[in-house]
Order: structure tokens, then C-alpha cells, then sequence
């Protein structure tokens, strides 16, 4: 939130304000940032480190790199997670950083609608290269009626297994509902 | 539908847009896209004419799938290749997005300095995401960093700042037409020049820049 944003801005200012204009750093004092939780001390030993290991270098840039490189970690998000992200990790983003996971996902949102002239493609389904027709799964909760392709309908009542069709059950293991059992 | 300009006639290769390809020869096409964009270093020429055709192909096998009575052995072998070529699809699109926006701003710029007889890198979509992206991230950095930096500092030159594919990287490649004196390292005064022949059917471990127009003209192949 707005606090979060300003918390490291402070932190930012800290550790520019020690920087020499155009030598290389070669010692940093860590300034203290209680209220940003457990992901402060990786922010600032990171910043920290780059500072001192790239030499001459603009504070500028190392800073903008430090925060660049947490948002190569906040697109990997969006192929892990999907589109919603688990609230544990909303916690660490600041207001900039969700925004730009917002329009990050809707961006290419737009792209995989446009892709082949149709209804386009989910590219961030399919990771795995498709290995078998059919897999075993177990049901982690209930999930009520479930139809496959010829009709048939499963009820996934939790900790029921089954054997059904693999493309089907993509979504589910991925929302946690299912699990693949590897006998 | 807009039509990409012929790059047949600049690199050689005979290609035609209209040609009519069998589903075999489609998918064959298809995956040689796909290994030569996972293995290369950089962003290779758009395919969105590819792309449209392997798309309208699995659609086609969807539509085929649902008049084959349930329960079918050959519903299932049938089930398996779409999704083995939507998962090729797939892959060829996620490194082509992949490196889009790791190299950004280098994208962008070859793009926009493209003379406009020349092959596209990016597809229409591909380009306006980059843009997108740029954006993005660029209001990103000036809210979280650079407004708080002194007055000069407060730009970024994304150009210099995002790093350039390394061209340098090494490859596997198999040939698949014949190539004579490809020249791996010029002569300098410590060494002759050093050139070699890529035989029909060989397969070598080179620096990808050595091969680079090889890989656009399809002479090679990246495996």
C-alpha cells in the first residue's frame, strides 16, 4: 500500500545518499526498515550488494536495476500463479508493483486473445510437454459433479481418486482441487 | 488481412505465402519453428502466417474429434496430437514472448528501424505488447526509483541499461543445405583464417552469430 511505497522510498534515499557520485562504492551502511517485513532484508542486502559489486556505475541505475529485477520475479507470478495472486504475496508488493502486475496481465491477456485470428490461445497452459492420455488423481477437496468428454459424469468428493483424461485436469491440479498421483 | 512483404525474393529461398502445405508438412514446419526460436540466442523472424495455419489446423482436428463416436480408440491417438501440437504451439510462442521482453527496448528498436522491405520480427500483437511492456515498466521504475533520485539522474536509457542477446552464445546445429567457407574466425596476425564446411545431414557446435543467416534462410537447423 501507500505506506509500503513510502517505506522504500526512505530506503531507497538511505542507500543512494551513500553512494560516491562516480567511484565505487565500497562500503554501504544497511539502513533499518522494520514495517516492510521479511522481504526488507533482501531488498536492501540486494541493492546493497549490486552497489558495491558493479563499480562505476550511476546510483541510478544499480537502484532501478534492484527494483527491475523484482519485477522479472512479479511477471514470473503471473506464469506461476495465474492472473490472481495468493494473498501472502500481495502482502509484499507495494501500490507500483501491482500496478504494473495489473497491466502486465492484461496486456498479454490481449496478445494470447489475438493469437491465430480465432479465440486465440492460452500459452500459459500447456508448460508440460503432454506424456500421457490419462492420469491418476486424487480429489484435495470437494468439487461437486465433473463431466468428462464422453459424457460421463465424476463426482470429486475430496480424497476420491480417479483415472480421467489429462487436458481435463490441467486447471484443476494447477487450482489445487486435484492432485496427480505418481504411483 | 494485411499481407507481410515477400522476403522470398531478398534471402533466396522460394517460399511462397500460398503455397498449400500437407498437415504433415504444416507441423514438420511447425516444430523446425519452434527448436530454432528455443535454441537461438535472439528473436528470430515473425511466423504469424505459420502460427494462423497451425491454429486453423487444430481447430479443424477439434471439429473432426467431436464427429468420432465416444469412446473411440481413435479418439484418443487423435486427442494426444492436438495436444502435442498445441504444446508445440505454445512453447514456439512463450520463448518468442520470452525474449521480447527480456530485450525490450533492442526489439522495439530494431523494429522501428526496419526498412520496409525487410522481414518483420515482431507481429502486429507481438509489437504492440512490446510497447506495452516498455510503458509499463518504464512508469514503474520512475515511480519507485528515479522520482526520488536528483534531477539529472532521473532518466533511464533503456538501451543501454536492458543488455543485448549474446550473439556470441554457442549452438548445436544439423545442416540441412550444404554450406562451403563459412568463415568461424577471421585472419589476424596471430592465426590464418579459419573457415569451415557444413556438409548435408552434419552437425556442429558453433557461436550463433557465425550461423545466424544460415538459421533465417533455413540452410540449418538449431537442435
Amino acid at each position: 500500500g501507500k505506506d509500503r511505497g513510502k517505506e522504500r522510498a526512505d530506503t531507497i534515499h538511505q542507500i543512494q545518499a551513500q553512494l560516491p557520485a562516480e567511484k565505487p562504492a565500497l562500503h554501504l551502511r544497511l539502513p533499518v526498515c522494520d514495517s516492510l517485513g521479511s522481504c526488507a532484508v533482501p531488498h536492501q542486502v540486494h541493492a546493497a550488494s549490486r552497489a558495491l559489486s558493479t563499480g562505476v556505475i550511476k546510483p541510478s541505475l544499480s537502484l532501478s536495476f534492484h527494483s527491475y529485477d523484482r519485477l522479472l520475479r512479479i511477471r514470473a507470478l503471473r506464469w506461476e500463479y495465474g492472473s490472481v495472486l495468493p494473498t501472502t504475496i500481495r502482502f509484499h508488493m507495494c501500490a507500483e508493483e501491482m500496478e504494473w502486475f495489473n497491466q502486465y496481465k492484461k496486456s498479454l491477456a490481449t496478445y494470447m486473445r489475438s493469437i491465430g485470428g480465432e479465440e486465440g490461445l492460452d500459452i500459459t497452459q500447456d508448460v508440460k510437454p503432454p506424456k500421457s492420455l490419462y492420469i491418476e488423481v486424487r480429489c484435495l477437496k470437494d468439487h461437486g459433479e465433473f463431466e468428462i468428454d464422453d459424457g460421463t459424469v465424476i463426482l470429486l468428493k475430496k480424497n476420491s481418486q480417479h483415472f480421467l483424461p489429462r487436458w481435463k485436469c490441467e486447471q484443476l491440479i494447477r487450482q489445487g482441487v486435484l492432485e496427480h498421483v505418481i504411483s | 488481412r494485411e499481407r507481410m512483404s515477400d522476403a522470398g525474393d531478398l534471402s533466396g529461398a522460394e517460399e511462397s505465402q500460398e503455397e498449400v502445405m500437407t498437415p504433415a508438412e504444416l507441423i514438420a514446419k511447425l516444430e523446425e519453428a519452434w527448436l530454432n526460436e528455443k535454441f537461438s540466442p535472439e528473436l528470430l523472424e515473425n511466423k504469424s502466417e505459420l502460427v494462423e495455419c497451425v491454429m486453423e489446423q487444430i481447430t479443424h482436428m477439434e471439429e473432426n474429434l467431436q464427429r468420432v463416436r465416444k469412446g473411440d480408440v481413435k479418439a484418443s491417438v487423435h486427442r494426444m496430437e492436438i495436444d502435442r501440437i498445441r504444446f508445440v504451439l505454445s512453447s514456439y510462442l512463450r520463448s518468442r514472448l520470452q525474449k521480447i521482453e527480456r530485450f525490450f527496448p533492442h526489439v522495439l528498436e530494431k523494429e522501428k528501424s526496419r526498412a520496409d522491405g525487410d522481414p518483420s520480427f515482431l507481429s502486429p500483437e507481438e509489437f504492440a505488447f512490446a510497447k506495452e511492456y516498455l510503458a509499463n515498466t518504464e512508469v514503474y521504475l520512475k515511480n519507485v526509483a528515479l522520482k526520488h533520485m536528483p534531477p539529472n539522474l532521473q532518466s533511464i536509457d533503456m538501451l543501454k541499461a536492458v543488455p543485448e542477446p549474446c550473439l556470441d552464445s554457442f549452438v548445436f546445429l544439423r545442416v540441412k543445405e550444404s554450406q562451403e567457407n563459412i568463415l568461424v574466425e577471421p585472419e589476424t596476425d596471430e592465426q590464418r583464417e579459419y573457415v569451415v564446411d557444413l556438409d548435408e545431414g552434419s552437425q556442429h557446435l558453433m557461436r550463433y552469430r557465425t550461423i545466424a543467416p544460415l538459421v533465417a534462410s533455413g540452410a540449418v537447423q538449431l537442435i
